[in-house]
């Protein structure tokens, strides 16, 4: 199987020590090996996960399983996985959900960052009708937003704070 | 295959939409020459798609006259002239639709199964026309792709990816078929990220079925919650993060496509990348088609972009 897809921006560094104090032998193993961000390592490590993942897998498994997800450029499990350690995390009130939780944003912000990046430059974006404008929202974010450039990203005129694509106008 | 790759007719010039429509009715006059009348019944704009950018990436762009064609015997249509790259789309489609059927008759129940059996012998035949023009090395190959997704599918690992990746490689290897060098890694790249794309937007598209049924769905068991019948709104954003990062490496892909020598042919490949499939996913995902049509507002909102930019 393909173990390179390889999309551009999703770098996820993280740091090679646990915050976690439960953290298993195989989850700090992993931690280190995600730590050295390689390609290689990332295989070795989702397979030093996949062998430790027999029953119930703590927030710290589901986390480093979900990087190694992202730096694969499987975004979709990733993102499932990164949410899934953020829900565990918020259960036991564990106060490493932050990570997890800036993980997980990231993955979103990659996108934004992008298409924010093409609206400035004039190129033509995927959002131009396809999708809820989202980038547009965290560029009013600084100038009091609903101003009149943003009106909830689908053109509804439903305003930008209603939900779900516009974190960034709060 | 699926018809997610389509254009977005508003915003197509005219010229760019006859092009599409002879490249389209070409294929299918391909299709009835190569492998056989009945096989232009499994024509799909999904192969029309994998024609322009073979077609984009080999260079040969085909002539194009009127022609009349059975389902319009009125009125001359604009039609492609049959090339190497339209049969290799005519060729490929058959060994697929044979492969397809072949997955159905042995995973499916009921009505599916019957309808299978039915149209089994056809396919069949188009299959053959295309091992006796050369095509058996790549019927093979698909054959064993097919088996290892089914293989995996069967195991149901917690994963949307990795069978979209197999699906994926499974396109690269229709598309690449033939070519060398540059071209060869552009189309692996091209097919690799559509078919990755189609197979997770698919299995959004079948959630709600599947699960009723009990059937297969990846997601499902990617995100293992039985009492989710319906995908919740976090979960399509996430899927929208995802089909846009496919649709980020495609653009990467495309940048690198010389077009220059056919603009009507950047124009519909652009138009479908940045127009068609992200239409087509927010349909899928949120229903609101007629957010989309609304190319005014669509024109409006980029102006306003740009007003911004300038402003700050």
């Amino acid at each position: 199987m393909n173990q390179a897809i390889c999309i551009h921006g999703f770098t996820a560094a993280i740091s090679p020590q646990p915050n976690s104090p439960s953290a298993t032998h195989a989850e700090r193993e992993a931690r280190c090996l995600l730590s050295l961000n390689t390609p290689a390592d990332t295989a070795r490590a989702k397979q030093v996960l996949r062998g430790a993942g027999n029953g119930q897998m703590s927030a710290e498994w589901h986390f480093l399983m979900g990087v190694c997800d992202l730096r694969q450029g499987y975004i979709a499990d990733a993102q499932a996985r990164l949410d899934h350690a953020c829900i565990l995390c918020e259960a036991d009130g564990d106060e490493t959900e932050r990570e997890y939780r800036t993980m997980y944003e990231s993955v979103r912000d990659v996108v934004r960052r992008k298409e924010r990046r093409d609206g400035e430059n004039g190129k033509k974006s995927f959002f131009d009708i396809g999708f809820c404008d989202c980038s547009y929202c965290i560029e009013c974010s600084d100038s009091g937003c609903c101003d009149g450039f943003c009106d909830g990203g689908c053109g509804d005129g439903g305003g930008c704070c209603d939900g779900n694509c516009c974190d960034g106008c709060n | 295959m699926y018809g997610y790759l389509r254009i977005h007719a508003p915003e197509l010039k005219v010229r760019e939409q006859e092009y599409y429509r002879a490249v389209y009715c070409g294929l299918c006059r391909t299709m009835g020459k190569c492998t056989g009348q009945c096989s232009r019944m499994t024509l799909s704009y999904d192969f029309t798609y994998f024609a322009l950018v073979r077609m984009a990436l080999t260079g040969n762009h085909p002539a194009v006259k009127a022609r009349r064609c059975p389902v319009h015997p009125l009125r001359k249509r604009p039609m492609a002239e049959p090339t190497d790259d339209l049969a290799l789309c005519a060729y490929m489609s058959a060994i697929l639709a044979h492969h397809k059927v072949r997955d159905d008759l042995r995973d499916e129940q009921g009505m599916k199964r019957t309808a299978a059996t039915a149209v089994a012998p056809f396919v069949g035949s188009f299959r053959r026309r295309a091992l006796k023009r050369g095509y058996r090395e790549a019927d093979s190959a698909v054959a064993e792709a097919m088996q290892a997704l089914c293989e995996l599918e069967a195991a149901r690992p917690p994963s949307v990816d990795e069978p979209a990746t197999l699906f994926g490689e499974l396109m690269a290897l229709l598309l690449a078929h033939g070519l060398t060098g540059n071209e060869a890694k552009l189309a692996r790249k091209i097919g690799l990220h559509v078919g990755r794309w189609v197979y997770i937007l698919d299995a959004a598209d079948d959630f709600s079925e599947d699960v009723k049924k009990g059937r297969y769905n990846p997601l499902a068991c990617l995100y293992a919650d039985p009492a989710m019948t319906e995908l919740p709104d976090r979960k399509k954003q996430e899927l929208r993060t995802a089909l846009l990062a496919e649709l980020m490496e495609l653009e990467c892909a495309f940048d690198l496509l010389d077009t220059s020598d056919n603009p009507d042919m950047d124009g519909i490949l652009r138009n479908i990348l940045y127009l068609g499939m992200p239409r087509e996913a927010e349909r899928v995902l949120f229903g609101n088609r007629e957010c989309m049509n609304d190319t005014e507002n669509g024109t409006e909102r980029h102006s306003r972009r740009h007003r911004k930019g300038r402003r700050s």
